[in-house]
């Protein structure tokens, strides 16, 4: 003879098959979060500076920053100096637009 | 590396506290469906597709408040407190929940009197539908959600003596049911 108390416990206790519940389950989480994007942001700052440094060593004699500098802030907007001044510093801040809209 | 299938509940919310581990959370689901999708049964009435519903709910707000875990709780006790409140949010929306309605009427525990051979598991279920919220919450939580009175109470919102006395009508109601003494 059953009790009440042995219904409702051999009820409580009766195991359901998993029937892909579990799938179902781990398909309705929310996406991973994307992982931290430090290593991102040095791969492309890095390569940047890289590229910079190539530009700067291959540059044709007379060509530098500083010299690029000077240029621009005495109004020679199209010396090869300033020109390379004025990339790098597009380069940088797309790379820099491109990191923040990431995260 | 996966956890081992013999981790604790509290080692696999670590594993997915620190690595973000998908894997061990899939198994602390595998584990608690089927007495969470069985308590949500009960509470919705047997509908089976709501039920799954609610449980699939539950182990979203689970994984999204992990965090908030206090390990001195059990886990079980910790998700059968967000089914609770994922069932009685969706039934409110529907209508309200009456989880506290006062009834003096005193019964006695005649729970461990035997029933008839022929009451089973389906008349259970049938049976169960018919009480009210607060009466089918209580047993449920104390029953199916393994909960002590004191537990239940704090899960459900509803002061202790309210939930002893959900306890012992739902039990009268349920045997008078199966015993086939329900005037009703």
């Amino acid at each position: 003879m059953k009790t009440l108390e042995d219904l409702l416990l051999e009820d409580a206790q009766a195991h359901l098959d998993d029937d892909f519940f579990t799938a179902r389950v781990m398909g309705a989480l929310p996406a991973p979060a994307p992982r931290a994007s430090w290593w991102k942001a040095l791969l492309i700052l890095g390569s940047t500076a890289l590229g910079g440094l190539l530009a700067a060593l291959f540059a044709p004699s007379g060509t530098s920053a500083l010299q690029g500098a000077l240029d621009l802030a005495t109004s020679h907007y199209l010396t090869p100096s300033a020109l390379a001044v004025v990339a790098t510093a597009i380069t940088l801040a797309i790379a820099g637009a491109v990191l923040a809209s990431e995260d | 590396m996966p956890p081992a299938a013999s981790a604790t509940d509290a080692e696999l919310i670590l594993a997915v506290l620190e690595r973000d581990d998908r894997n061990a959370f899939a198994q602390l689901v595998n584990r608690h469906q089927s007495r969470i999708r069985t308590l949500l049964r009960r509470l919705t009435k047997g509908d089976t597709a709501a039920a799954d519903d609610l449980a699939q709910e539950t182990f979203v707000l689970a994984w999204k408040n992990l965090r908030h875990f206090r390990f001195e709780a059990r886990f079980s006790t910790w998700i059968y407190r967000i089914a609770f409140n994922a069932w009685q949010s969706e039934a409110r929306k529907k209508r309200e929940v009456l989880l506290d309605d006062p009834d003096e009427a005193v019964f006695v525990d005649e729970s461990r009197a035997d029933l008839p051979d022929a009451a089973s598991i389906i008349d259970l279920g049938r049976a169960l539908a018919t009480l009210s919220d607060g009466e089918r919450a209580a047993i449920a939580a104390c029953y199916y959600g393994d909960l002590s009175h004191e537990e239940a109470a704090q899960a459900l919102g509803i002061p202790l003596g309210t939930v002893k006395t959900h306890v012992l009508r739902a039990k009268a109601k349920l045997r008078a049911r199966l015993t086939g003494k329900d005037a009703t």
